[in-house]
């Protein structure tokens, strides 16, 4: 029974600890027997008086039904045989207790409380007639991982059957944090609602307690009448089917993070001194003391004025115990906020002063309301001082606050209180951490490491490097990935042996009890910093960028022989990814010879730059204006006047060196083009380390490369020059300006066709096989794929459309491919009939590079629906992949699928090749370079499949109707592709508040894409970025005059 | 084959042959440091997706060993080649099939698993080690050249960037050297600047490094890196017009011996092999540079060698054989392609007469893949093959075999480069020397 330090990581191994200590009411009812002692095992000697004053206030109104407190089970290693029989006797579900909780120190030393969150404590309801109490001692954490139904910031804290329409139940109010108790009304009467009176401040225990007499219902919070109404209706019990639930219920609320130290719940009503005497717990208080106090505190309730009085007669009298001062003056303060106004300036300035001590883990908490009527906005602080701001519309005479300093406020107020609970979330994080290092380390060790390890990482994964890290950390992908396969069966792969249910069952509720942060408002932190370490955002433009560029520049197309060369693929799967794009000489060469042939066209073409000289006036190419016009174009920022200055010099050196007119004009337009200003995405740090916000020419031009892959044109430098450019609404209306300019054909072309895989053209189809195949063919393909994808983006199409859609754009050849009806030449929109074409899947571009050159590969095909559509991947085949036994079978004679089975039979492949030769062979009607077929070489194609879920495909058609019916992963992933191609980079989690908003405003707007395209643009992730920059580097200051 | 036939349009005069010019000057590096030596020259070819060890590794060892069935090719110039097998890479073990032993081919440490955040292949390729050795001393310091354009696309299942399959220079662990793949602009760099090099171009360099400076202040740390590379290439170019306008390149551009033309970019993969084999050959023979790599196909290359007669499909698929023989054998004709290749390459060296024998004799060429069996992946007994270098003292027309899991590759690198006069005891993972 010996209690050693209370460290917490003897509390973490919950598979040990703890059981639910039970006193019933058939102890106390059972005829006079005399009151069983508490268990002395678990108590500590300094607390004992402490648990019996308690336990005494407990037992003393009679009437109790259920008691629970916690304790450490080697208190019922002590316990006789007959107290262990009585607690089985009761109906507690089996392992409801240790699996799911944590045990948190309680109210007092040596006293324990369980953690919950989305899982509750399930107990058998008891009944009521005509009078209950139910009392609750517990600490709140803010809203938990379950988010309800209908409100996903309201909160369950107890409920008795559903509370809403039987039994009762307690709830929170977030973010305001409003205590509410209803009592539930069968249906079409609302359920009886007291609401509690002062807010319940997070990370404190509170003593809630709700009484009814059959005639009126309160509701006390600590220990103090905090609601009261007159009900004297019938109490609908829950039905014996229920439960008692501590924690999540559902009912249109969902789950908080909360602790509960204590719970007792009686058939009778206790009556306020009761209450209060039981809130005090183990405070030494006399009767008279309470009664003074409840009193006082019920003539406040009904007559403010003199309560007021009495109450600061208690708080101030000496003689009382600091308990019941200290409670007599927290109803003084909540009280007096509602009479006394505060000046606006006083009111500011304690706002200020809350946010301040929020860093000093001083606890607060904030009401903030802000509906159509009224904003109000009220601060407890730590010693029970409120102050308040009420409109004027509650008829209170306030000084009206400006609306504008108020919301400025609270937004430093938000920020401070965030950081606040960050920094509990980072104390959770450590013991988060520590628990796995204790316990989940060496269950992933015992089962994985023979295949996951560090010389042999399959799959990638190496389970010695791997350490639960920050939840924004990459560590944490891969544990989900293991938690996923784990739960879904896939691993151990068959023959290995299977875990125990309960290693795998704690262990993911360990991986889903990581600390929450909000990661959304974070971006980046000194912990997270490694996320945003080396993203490399001032890169060089890529091959396609620098063509639009010019393009749209110098009015010249580039031939693709005078481009760079391609460069890789980094970040979400696109080449626009800093990280990999190199600069070496091939490409300066490259620059500099295609500038040259770029300029000399433009200059041939008459351009706008180089309008025509030979008439009697003409321009000066080489003057200020000229060169500064340009260059601003080019650079796209403003020019200056040093850099123009430069500039010039540089045509002096020149003429210096006896260049005449022409060959000054070529050198000093090709140094324009061939300096960094415009070869380069520039983004300088500012000078302080932390998040910044880009800058309006910083966003111009992010907004121009996501769109059209191309510089900003001059609607767009003007807005920038304005700083209008950062505008929501002005973004808004650029962007759809924007889809609308035949440019944005570039989110086909760069996105569409590197989203789709398609940009290598290395594997084309034999000739001799598919005679039909040939340039004309392969570029129409191509062309369609970027057409349908920029038509979904320009014309406000659904995105769901690329899963399966009754339209296509198409030319007379792809017509003749398709066999659809003749079309007239150029391009053009068409309807579609059957189900066998549209959508990406079963274009032409896609069929054939997912084939080999001269068959199809279902393997292949189902491959990139896992990979491109719904974001998923296989492992690759283990090494040694065992030969398909060709003995029984001639290899070429044989179908494909049959031989194909053979590899799902086995179970080293079948796991992975289940997943994807299904959705290949659906696919299978498809011949390898995307023509319709019946038939194969002589045999009718079978293309219909049996999932591993038992779903049946009878073709394509069933295939797509199934993707657009789960389309949740293609919603998830193609938005975080399209994501990860406007930030260039890859994604982590803290991008994914932002891949949820998109979601849920594409369901909200029938998944039209330029919703996606706007929220993208006005999140945070594009619009703001992370410097690390060394405040110390005194060398990399911006010198003044110089443009950001 | 037909080699020429690509090679056409407007002749160039070229720089002067190496021998001329220092004898001249009589100027030399390395530790040869006698007057007429020509400099040595090392070319580093890989091609993917391994061989069928079977018909790759001949029975015999020494200098009498019998050539096997896909080396026969090599007959004609058996006593000019080193054939070396059972050398392993021992960091390439443990990430995937393809790419981890594809960008480590040169440097032979541990291929970074990532989507493209720090890239690295562990550490500087043996090629680039070269050039940053001896680079000054010609226009450029090292031709990095690619059969194929680089790999787009990321592999999710195995988690790796497919860049990866297309660098094997690396300038540093984590900054490959671009390949150029288009014969082209691969000319265009070793022979342009003399046409269109003026004054003009440097001091629009000299200008655009300002700029670049300008800029670099105010980036922030991560970025820094990128204007770097921007800077150093830049710079680069620079060097290239300086030598060239230099006394030696001077004497070079006087005496042009060489007519070469200007190649169209040729379509199939084959012709497009050929003429960068050639433009190899012809950037040593003008001493444009000294060190030059070749990517004949990137990892996983998915080449159609349906050209070949007996092959029908595509290059990564026939490697994963299924130790089926119809695949085995189509397998084995792509493997002998490849070995006919380096043989071309080794009879134009050697039509190129240098000094008292030819080019050959001071070029240096390694030619080999990062895997063994392209259906095990696996990375040990891997084919390699050395031709040239006979004024070095390499030991030529033999056939050294190392136990399996012993050697690795890099103790053959630590040879290479003592052999081109950069004396070391130790490159990559290497335990020692293998001559």
């Amino acid at each position: 029974m010996t209690q050693t330090n209370d460290n917490f990581s003897d509390r973490r191994r919950t598979g040990k600890l703890g059981i639910l200590l039970l006193l019933t009411a058939a102890i106390l009812l059972m005829g006079g027997q005399a009151l069983r002692p508490w268990p002395a095992a678990g108590l500590l000697p300094e607390t004992q008086t402490l648990w019996e004053r308690h336990r005494e206030r407990i037992l003393a109104p009679g009437g109790l039904v259920h008691h629970f407190a916690f304790l450490r089970d080697e208190s019922l290693a002590s316990m006789g045989q007959d107290e262990m029989s009585l607690w089985k006797s009761l109906s507690l579900p089996a392992d409801a207790s240790v699996q799911n909780f944590k045990f948190v120190s309680g109210r007092w030393p040596g006293k324990y409380a369980i953690q919950m969150d989305r899982s509750p404590l399930e107990l058998a309801p008891p009944q009521f007639e005509k009078s209950f109490t139910v009392q609750l001692w517990f600490r709140h954490r803010g809203p938990g991982l379950n988010p309800g139904p209908n409100s996903d910031t309201d909160a369950t804290i107890l409920a008795l059957g559903d509370g809403v329409w039987s039994g009762f139940r307690f709830w929170i109010d977030y973010p305001q944090n409003i205590l509410m108790f209803n009592v539930g009304q069968p249906k079409t009467v609302p359920a009886v609602t007291l609401v509690a009176f002062s807010r319940l401040c997070p990370d404190t225990w509170h003593h809630v307690a709700a009484t009814w007499d059959g005639k009126t219902l309160s509701l006390f919070v600590d220990g103090l009448l905090s609601d009261r109404t007159s009900w004297a209706g019938e109490f609908h019990n829950a039905r014996r089917t229920s439960k008692l639930r501590i924690g999540f219920t559902g009912n249109g609320l969902g789950s908080t993070i909360q602790d509960v130290d204590e719970l007792a719940v009686y058939k009778t009503c206790l009556s306020e001194d009761q209450i209060l005497t039981s809130a005090l717990s183990g405070a030494s208080v006399s009767r008279e003391e309470i009664s003074q106090l409840t009193s006082a505190v019920r003539n406040a309730w009904e007559t403010p004025p003199q309560g007021l009085a009495s109450l600061g007669e208690l708080s101030s009298n000496e003689k009382l115990s600091s308990e019941v001062r200290a409670a007599a003056s927290l109803r003084l303060s909540e009280l007096s906020r509602l009479n006394s106004p505060e000046t606006s300036a006083e009111f500011l300035a304690a706002v200020r002063d809350a946010s301040l001590q929020i860093g000093e883990k001083s606890v607060l908490f904030k009401s903030l309301e802000r509906t159509a009527a009224h904003d109000s906005i009220c601060l407890l602080t730590s010693d029970n001082i409120a102050k308040c701001y009420l409109p004027p519309e509650r008829n209170r005479s306030v000084p009206s606050l400006d609306p504008n300093s108020i919301t400025s406020l609270c937004v430093e107020y938000d920020q401070a209180l965030e950081k606040f609970r960050s920094e509990i979330a980072r104390g959770d994080l450590a013991e988060w951490m520590t628990e796995y290092d204790q316990t989940h380390r060496s269950f992933l060790k015992q089962h994985c490491h023979s295949c996951h390890n560090a010389s042999d990482a399959s799959g990638g994964l190496n389970i010695e490097s791997l350490s639960a890290g920050h939840p924004g950390s990459m560590a944490l992908d891969e544990l989900e990935r293991i938690v996923d396969v784990l739960q879904d069966g896939t691993m151990p792969p068959k023959g290995h042996p299977v875990p125990e249910n309960r290693s795998v069952r704690a262990f993911t509720t360990w991986y889903e009890g990581r600390p929450r942060f909000a990661l959304c408002e974070e971006l980046a932190t000194d912990e997270t910093q490694r996320w945003h370490e080396g993203y490399i955002h001032s890169r060089r433009f890529t091959r396609l960028e620098y063509r639009n560029a010019v393009r749209d520049l110098l009015g010249v197309q580039l031939d693709l022989v005078d481009l760079p060369a391609q460069d890789g693929f980094g970040g979400e799967g696109f080449d626009n990814v800093g990280d990999m794009l190199f600069t070496s000489t091939s490409q300066i060469e490259d620059y500099l010879h295609s500038t040259s042939v770029a300029l000399s066209e433009a200059r041939r073409n008459n351009c706008r730059w180089f309008p025509d000289t030979s008439g009697s006036s003409p321009p000066d190419l080489l003057s200020a204006e000229s060169l500064s016009a340009f260059c601003r174009a080019a650079w796209r920022r403003p020019v200056p006047v040093d850099e123009l200055n430069r500039l010039q010099m540089l045509v002096e050196s020149a003429r210096s060196r006896g260049m005449d007119n022409d060959q000054c004009i070529n050198l000093v337009y090709q140094s324009i083009l061939m300096s960094p200003n415009f070869l380069f995405i520039v983004e300088p740090a500012p000078e302080t380390q932390g998040i910044y916000r880009l800058s309006p020419h910083e966003m111009a031009t992010r907004l121009s490369l996501f769109i059209w892959s191309s510089i900003p044109d001059e609607e767009l430098l003007r807005l920038a020059d304005s700083g209008q450019i950062l505008n929501s609404t002005v973004i808004e209306q650029q962007i759809a300006r924007m889809l609308r300019d035949p440019r944005a054909s570039a989110l086909g072309e760069a996105f569409g066709l590197q989203w789709l895989g398609l940009l290598e053209d290395t594997r084309t189809p034999d000739r001799q096989v598919f005679p039909d195949f040939d340039e004309e063919l392969a570029e129409s393909m191509r062309e369609e794929v970027v057409r349908y994808l920029t038509e979904i983006f320009s014309k406000d199409r659904p995105v769901i459309d690329l899963l399966d859609s009754d339209w296509t754009v198409i030319n007379a050849r792809l017509a003749r491919h398709y066999e659809l009806p003749d079309v007239p030449s150029g391009w053009h929109e068409v309807p579609l009939h059957d189900h066998h074409r549209g959508g990406v899947l079963t274009m032409g571009a896609v069929l054939t590079r997912t084939s080999y050159s001269h068959r199809t590969s279902p393997v292949l095909r189902g491959q990139w629906v896992l990979n491109t559509m719904l974001g998923k991947s296989v492992p690759p085949p283990p090494p040694n992949v065992p030969s398909l036994d060709s003995s029984s079978v001639d290899g070429d004679s044989a179908t494909l699928r049959v031989r194909l089975e053979r590899h799902r039979r086995d179970p080293a492949c079948a796991g992975c090749h289940n997943q994807m030769d299904p959705l290949g062979f659906a696919l299978e009607n498809f011949d390898a370079i995307g023509r319709w077929r019946a038939e194969e070489n002589g045999r009718p194609v079978e293309s219909s499949v049996t999932l591993l879920d038992g779903t049946q495909l009878r073709d394509a058609s069933d295939l797509k109707r199934m993707l657009n019916e789960q389309r949740d992963d293609f919603l998830n992933n193609f938005i975080r592709k399209l994501l990860g191609f406007a930030v260039g980079r890859g994604l982590s989690s803290f991008d994914d508040c932002v891949v949820e908003r998109c979601v849920e405003q594409l369901r909200e707007n029938s998944f039209r894409s330029h919703v996606l395209i706007r929220e993208i643009c006005l999140s945070k992730p594009f619009q703001y970025r992370y410097s690390p920059r060394e405040a110390s580097d005194a060398a990399n200051k911006i010198p003044a005059g110089d443009v950001r | 084959m037909k080699r020429r036939q690509f090679l056409r349009g407007a002749g160039l005069s070229l720089a002067l042959p190496f021998l001329d010019s220092l004898q001249h000057r009589g100027a030399c590096f390395g530790s040869q440091s006698q007057a007429a030596n020509p400099p040595l020259r090392s070319v580093f070819i890989h091609f993917p997706n391994g061989v069928w060890e079977a018909d790759w590794v001949p029975t015999s060892t020494g200098a009498n060993f019998e050539l096997s069935k896909t080396l026969s090719p090599l007959e004609s110039v058996r006593s000019r080649i080193l054939v070396v097998t059972g050398l392993d890479q021992p960091n390439s073990r443990g990430g995937d099939g393809h790419y981890a032993k594809t960008a480590n081919f040169l440097t032979g440490m541990t291929v970074q698993r990532t989507e493209g955040r720090d890239i690295s292949a562990g550490g500087i390729s043996v090629d680039q080690l070269m050039a940053s050795k001896f680079g000054h001393q010609t226009p450029i310091s090292s031709l990095v050249l690619g059969a194929e354009p680089v790999r787009t696309g990321l592999d999710p299942t195995v988690g790796y960037t497919k860049a990866y399959g297309s660098y094997i220079s690396w300038r540093s662990p984590s900054l490959p050297a671009t390949p150029i793949v288009s014969p082209k602009a691969a000319y265009r760099s070793l022979f342009g600047s003399l046409k269109s090099a003026s004054p003009q171009t440097t001091l629009l360099l000299d200008h655009v490094l300002e700029d670049a400076n300008r800029i670099r202040r105010r980036l922030g740390r991560d970025d820094r890196p990128r204007m770097d590379e921007y800077l150093d290439s830049v710079r680069a170019v620079e060097s290239k017009l300086e030598f060239l306008e230099s006394e030696e390149g001077q004497l070079r551009k006087k005496s042009g011996k060489i007519i070469a033309q200007e190649p169209i970019d040729p379509v199939s993969f084959a012709d497009r092999a050929n003429v960068l084999l050639e433009i190899v050959a012809l950037a040593f023979q003008s001493d444009s540079t000294r060190v030059s790599s070749l990517m004949l196909g990137s990892g996983v290359s998915n080449v159609n060698f349906s050209f070949l007669p007996g092959v029908k499909g595509e290059h990564h698929e026939l490697s994963h054989h299924e130790n089926r023989m119809e695949k085995i054998q189509q397998y084995q004709k792509i493997n002998q392609w490849y070995v006919e290749q380096f043989r071309n390459l080794i009879h134009r060296l050697d039509s190129i007469p240098e000094g008292d024998g030819t080019l050959l004799d001071s070029c240096l060429v390694l030619f080999g893949s990062g895997m063994s069996d392209g259906n095990r992946h696996d990375p040990g007994n891997l084919p390699i093959l050395l031709a040239g270098g006979s004024r070095a003292n390499v030991p030529l027309g033999q056939h050294m075999h190392f136990e399996n899991g012993t050697t690795p590759l890099c103790n053959l690198y630590v040879s290479i480069l003592n052999a081109v006069g950069i004396p070391t005891t130790q490159f990559g993972c290497s335990t020692g020397k293998i001559f």
